[in-house]
C-alpha cells in the first residue's frame, strides 16, 4: 500500500511545469490534409507550436486553453476548429481549410485563408482553354462573396459569366437545364449545397450531354470525367498562413477580418477529356 | 444553444478531407483525449438529448448502458437507478461542480433535474473518489451551456403535448455582448400523471452570467431554482389506503467562479457556492368519517456552502490538478405533524485535499490520483487512484485503472465510510471498418455495510463486463448498443445476490437504438430498445418484454438553422413493464407526446 502511495506522489510531483508555445493550432482530425497544412506552418512560422487534435476530445474549451497558453496566434483547421476558433476575442486566428470562412463576416481578430484558388487563376485557365462563355451554379449564403467578385473579374478579362443560384440540391437540374447551350465550360465550385454525390453526377452528365469541359477544384473529380482542376496545395496553404500569423490582426484593430486566396494552386488535366472535346490549353 | 447543423464534416462532403471515422467520447475531471482516459466514461451531448426527447436527467441516463432505472413513470416524478449494480445514493451528481445528492439518503433524484440548460453528461462508471470525493458508485457530471459566442441575442421556444396532458414548455435565451454572456433557462413540465399519484407539476429557471475579465480570466455567476411537485414516491398505494396531497420540493442553487490564467499553462480557478433545499413530503388516508387526514407532514431542510480552489497545470503531455474543497451543511428532518423531536438536526463542516495528474510519454499515459477528506461527520478518508492508457495504434486504446472509493453514511445512519475498491480495465477501437467497439472488465469488493442509510447492504464483490458497439451510418442508418454482464455476490456468505428492496444488482442489461439522419431531409429518427433481467426471484419484480420508444423530428427547413422542427415520441410501444416492484411502481403504458422548437 505503500510502495503504491509512493508512486502515485512521484507520479504528481513529476508533472512539472513547462513553457507555453507561440502558436496554438486547433486541428479538426488527423486527416492527411490537414497534417499537410501543419507541416507547411512549422516551415514557415518560427516559433513553437502547440497541437491540439479535436477529434480526440468530446469537448474543448477553447478559450480556457487560449488563456492557458497565452499564444501569440491560434491556427485553427478544418470546419470544427474554425468553429470553436471563432470564441476567442482577444488572440489573433488564422483559419484554413474551412468552407464556412468564405461566406462569414469575420469578427477584427480573425483572418484565413480560403479554400478555393483565386477567381482569377480560374478565370485565366478558361481563357487559357480558349472558353469564353462560363457556366457557374452557387449558393449565394456559401459562395456568393467568392462568385461576386469572380463576375466582376470576368468581365476585365473579357469572359462571360453565365451563374445560377441554387438554394437547396434539389434546385441542380433544372439550373443546369438553364444554361444548356449558353455556356462553353461548365465551373464547379467547392460549394456543399450543391455538391452532392447525385449531383456530381448531374454536373458530368451535363458536361458529357452538351460536350463542354467541366473545371473543377480537385484532382479527384478527373477520374470520373472532369477536365481540368485547379488544386489547393494544402502544405503551402500552411506555409501561407504561417507567414500571415507574422502579421496577423492585431485583436484590438476594429473593422472585419479578411481572408486572403490560397496563393498557390496546382492544374491537373485529364489528356484523354481534352482530347475529346479538342481542347489545348495555352500558357494562361 | 440549439443544436446548430455545423457542418464538421463539410470538408469530407466536398471530397477536401477522408471520410472520417467515428469519433470518440472523453472525459475527466480535466478534459483529456479518449487515449488520457483511464475510466470507464460516458459522454452525452445537448444534440443526443434533443434527439430523444428527454424530459429530465431520467431520460437521458435509461439509454446509458450499465445504467437502469428502477423504473419509469410520468416525466419528473420520482426514478432511482443503478450503475454497474452500484445504488445511486452512492454516485455523485454534480450540476456545474455543485453536488445534486441530499444528505438525508445521499440520494439524487434525476427526475428533479431538467435537461434543457445541459451542455454535456459526463458519466464515470465506477469509484472516483480521489477526484471527487463521496463517489463510490460512479460520477455523473453535467456541465451547462455557456453563453452563444457569435450572437448578442438568440434562443428557442419549444412546447410539447401528449397523453395524460403531459406538457413540457421551455424557453432559453442566450447571447454576448462585448465581454458579457449571459444564458437563460426557462420551463416548465406537468402532467395529470401517466401511473396513479404521479400527477406532476415541476417548474425550473436557470441562468448563467460570464464577464471576461481584462486579465484574460473570467468570472461566472450561475444560479437556477426548481419548485417541483412530483407525485408520492410509493405511488401505486391504493390497496394500502394511502394518499398522498402536494409533496413539494424546491431547490435553490447558486455559484461564482473565478478563472484566471497565471502563466502560461498554469491556471487558477476558485469556485464558490451555496444551495438550499426544502422538501416536504406529506403522507395520509381516510379518517373514519371518510376524510383526508394526513398522518405525517415530513419536511427536509438542507443548506450548504463551500468552496473549491485549485491550481492547474497542462501542457499536452503533463498535466496536474491540485485543489482544496471547503464545505459547511446544516441538515434537518423532522415531522411537522409530530410532537416527537426532530430525526436530526446537525451541522458540520468538510474539507478535502486533492491532487490528480496525468504524464504521457510516447503512447503510454499514467493517471495517478490521490485525495484526502475529512468528512465532518464520520471522521477521514484517504483515497487514491492509479490509471494508465496505452494506445495501440490510431484508433485502439488499451485502459486500466484501480482506485479505493467511498461514500458517506447518512444523519439517519451515522456510522463508517462506505468504501469500495475497484478494478477496470478495457479497450476501445475504431480499427474494425464502420465499427467502434468498446469492452471493459469491472471488479468491486464493497465493505461496511452498516453506512448505507435505511438500507442494509451487505459486504459484496460486484464484477462483469460492458460490451458497446456503434456502426458508421449507412444510408443514414446507425446501430448502436450495450450490453451490461453483473455477478454479485455476498462476499461474506458467497451467494449470489438478488434483485430486491435493498439492491437492484440486474445480471443483464441491454440498450439498444437504431437512428436514422437525413441532413438533406432534416429528418432524425430513434428507435430504442431497453432489456433487463433483474434477477429477483420471490420479489415483486418484472422485466416483462422489452421497453421500446420511437422519437422523430422533422427540420422543416433542412438548410436553416433557424428552421422550426416538429417532434414526436412514443413511448414504451408495446407495453412492458419493467420495475423493481410492481406492487408500488409499473412502468408507464404507452403514451405518445409532439410538439415543435422554434428558434431564432
Amino acid at each position: 500500500m505503500r510502495a503504491l502511495l509512493l508512486v502515485i506522489l512521484l507520479s504528481l510531483v513529476s508533472a512539472f511545469p513547462a513553457w507555453g508555445a507561440d502558436a496554438l493550432v486547433l486541428q479538426s482530425t488527423r486527416d492527411r490534409a490537414y497534417c499537410d497544412a501543419v507541416k507547411g506552418f512549422r516551415a514557415s512560422f518560427p516559433g513553437s507550436l502547440r497541437v491540439v487534435i479535436l477529434k480526440d476530445y468530446a469537448e474543448v474549451d477553447v478559450v480556457r486553453l487560449v488563456q492557458e497558453e497565452r499564444p501569440q496566434v491560434v491556427l485553427a483547421i478544418g470546419e470544427r476548429a474554425f468553429s470553436l476558433a471563432k470564441r476567442v476575442r482577444d488572440t489573433a486566428v488564422v483559419t484554413v481549410l474551412a468552407p464556412s470562412l468564405e461566406h462569414l463576416r469575420l469578427q477584427p481578430n480573425l483572418t484565413g485563408i480560403g479554400i478555393i484558388a483565386a477567381p482569377e487563376q480560374y478565370l485565366r485557365l478558361f481563357r487559357a482553354m480558349g472558353k469564353k462563355r462560363v457556366g457557374l451554379l452557387y449558393d449565394p449564403s456559401k459562395t456568393g462573396p467568392y462568385v461576386n467578385q469572380a463576375v466582376r473579374m470576368s468581365r476585365e478579362l473579357g469572359l462571360t459569366l453565365e451563374y445560377c443560384e441554387v438554394h437547396s440540391a434539389l434546385e441542380i437540374q433544372a439550373a443546369l437545364a438553364r444554361l444548356k447551350g449558353k455556356v462553353e465550360l461548365l465551373w464547379m465550385l467547392p460549394d456543399s449545397t450543391i455538391l452532392t454525390a447525385v449531383n456530381m453526377e448531374a454536373f458530368l452528365i451535363f458536361s458529357m450531354q452538351n460536350k463542354i469541359p467541366l473545371v473543377s477544384y480537385l484532382k479527384q473529380h478527373l477520374q470520373s470525367g472532369a477536365a481540368a482542376s485547379l488544386d489547393i496545395d494544402n502544405y503551402d496553404t500552411g506555409r501561407q498562413a504561417g507567414e500571415l500569423s507574422l502579421t496577423a490582426p492585431h485583436p484590438a484593430n476594429r473593422g472585419r477580418g479578411s481572408i486572403v486566396y490560397p496563393r498557390k494552386a496546382l492544374l491537373h488535366t485529364n489528356e484523354s477529356v481534352l482530347r475529346k472535346l479538342g481542347i489545348a490549353i495555352t500558357a494562361p | 444553444m440549439a443544436p446548430r447543423a455545423v457542418l464538421a464534416d463539410e470538408m469530407e462532403q466536398l471530397g477536401f478531407t477522408a471520410p472520417a471515422a467515428e469519433e470518440f467520447a472523453a472525459s475527466a475531471r480535466l478534459p483529456r483525449p479518449t487515449s488520457r482516459v483511464a475510466e470507464n466514461v460516458t459522454v452525452i451531448t445537448a444534440e443526443e438529448i434533443s434527439r430523444i426527447n428527454a424530459h429530465t436527467l431520467s431520460d437521458v441516463l435509461q439509454s446509458v448502458p450499465g445504467i437502469e432505472l428502477d423504473y419509469q413513470r410520468t416525466p419528473s416524478t420520482f426514478a432511482f437507478f443503478n450503475i454497474q449494480g452500484a445504488l445511486n445514493s452512492t454516485v455523485l451528481v454534480l450540476v456545474d461542480g455543485v453536488r445534486q445528492n441530499d444528505f438525508d439518503q445521499n440520494m439524487a433524484t434525476p427526475g428533479q433535474i431538467p435537461v434543457q440548460q445541459i451542455e454535456r453528461i459526463e458519466i464515470i462508471k465506477g469509484a472516483a473518489s480521489a477526484s471527487w470525493g463521496s463517489a463510490l458508485g460512479g460520477v455523473i457530471n453535467i456541465i451547462t451551456k455557456s453563453p452563444a459566442p457569435e450572437s448578442k441575442a438568440s434562443g428557442m421556444l419549444s412546447g410539447s403535448i401528449g397523453s395524460r396532458f403531459t406538457a413540457d414548455s421551455r424557453a432559453e435565451l442566450s447571447g454576448t455582448v462585448d465581454r458579457f454572456g449571459y444564458y437563460l433557462n426557462a420551463g416548465n413540465l406537468r402532467s395529470d400523471g401517466l401511473t396513479p399519484n404521479t400527477a406532476a407539476d415541476q417548474s425550473n429557471l436557470y441562468g448563467k452570467l460570464t464577464y471576461l475579465l481584462p486579465s484574460k480570466g473570467k468570472v461566472t455567476l450561475g444560479f437556477s431554482c426548481l419548485d417541483s411537485h412530483p407525485g408520492l414516491d410509493e405511488a401505486d398505494t391504493t390497496e394500502f389506503g394511502f394518499v398522498h396531497d402536494n409533496s413539494v420540493f424546491r431547490r435553490v442553487n447558486g455559484f461564482l467562479k473565478f478563472s484566471q490564467p497565471l502563466y502560461p499553462h498554469l491556471f487558477l480557478d476558485v469556485d464558490g457556492y451555496l444551495t438550499g433545499r426544502n422538501d416536504h413530503t406529506k403522507l395520509g388516508g381516510r379518517d373514519p368519517g371518510g376524510a383526508i387526514a394526513f398522518f405525517n407532514d415530513f419536511k427536509l431542510s438542507e443548506a450548504t456552502r463551500g468552496s473549491n480552489s485549485r491550481l492547474t497545470f497542462d501542457d499536452g503531455k503533463r498535466s496536474l490538478v491540485t485543489g482544496v474543497e471547503y464545505g459547511h451543511v446544516r441538515v434537518s428532518s423532522r415531522d411537522l405533524l409530530s410532537q416527537a423531536a426532530p430525526f436530526y438536526d446537525l451541522d458540520w463542516d468538510s474539507w478535502a485535499l486533492y491532487a490528480n495528474a496525468a504524464y504521457t510519454i510516447g503512447e503510454l499515459t499514467i493517471l495517478p490520483g490521490i485525495r484526502y477528506d475529512s468528512t465532518g461527520i464520520s471522521g477521514d478518508s484517504t483515497s487514491y487512484t492509479l490509471g494508465a492508457t496505452y494506445r495501440l495504434a490510431e484508433e485502439t486504446t488499451l485502459r486500466a485503472y484501480a482506485a479505493q472509493g467511498y461514500s458517506l453514511p447518512t444523519p439517519r445512519a451515522p456510522g463508517r465510510l462506505q468504501k469500495i475498491r475497484t478494478v477496470q480495465g478495457g479497450i476501445e477501437s475504431g480499427a474494425v471498418p464502420y465499427l467502434w467497439l468498446k469492452g471493459t472488465y469491472f471488479f468491486n469488493t464493497l465493505r461496511h455495510s452498516e453506512s448505507a442509510g435505511e438500507m442494509t447492504i451487505t459486504n459484496q464483490i460486484r464484477q462483469g463486463f460492458e460490451i458497446e458497439a456503434r456502426t458508421a451510418p449507412l444510408f443514414g442508418l446507425s446501430l448502436v448498443s450495450g450490453y451490461t454482464y453483473l455477478y454479485a455476490k455476498d462476499s461474506d456468505t458467497g451467494e449470489q445476490l438478488k434483485t430486491n428492496s435493498q439492491q437492484t444488482v440486474p445480471p443483464h442489461l441491454a440498450k439498444l437504438a437504431l437512428k436514422y439522419d437525413s441532413l438533406r431531409l432534416g429528418v432524425r429518427g430513434t428507435l430504442s430498445g431497453n432489456y433487463v433481467f433483474w434477477n429477483g426471484s420471490g420479489y415483486p419484480v418484472s422485466d416483462r418484454g422489452m421497453i421500446w420508444d420511437l422519437h422523430l423530428d422533422w427540420k422543416i427547413r433542412p438548410a436553416s438553422d433557424l428552421s422550426p422542427q416538429l417532434f414526436l415520441s412514443g413511448h414504451n410501444l408495446f407495453n412492458g413493464n419493467q420495475t423493481v416492484d410492481t406492487t408500488l411502481y409499473n412502468t408507464y403504458p404507452r403514451w405518445f407526446e409532439g410538439g415543435v422548437r422554434l428558434f431564432f
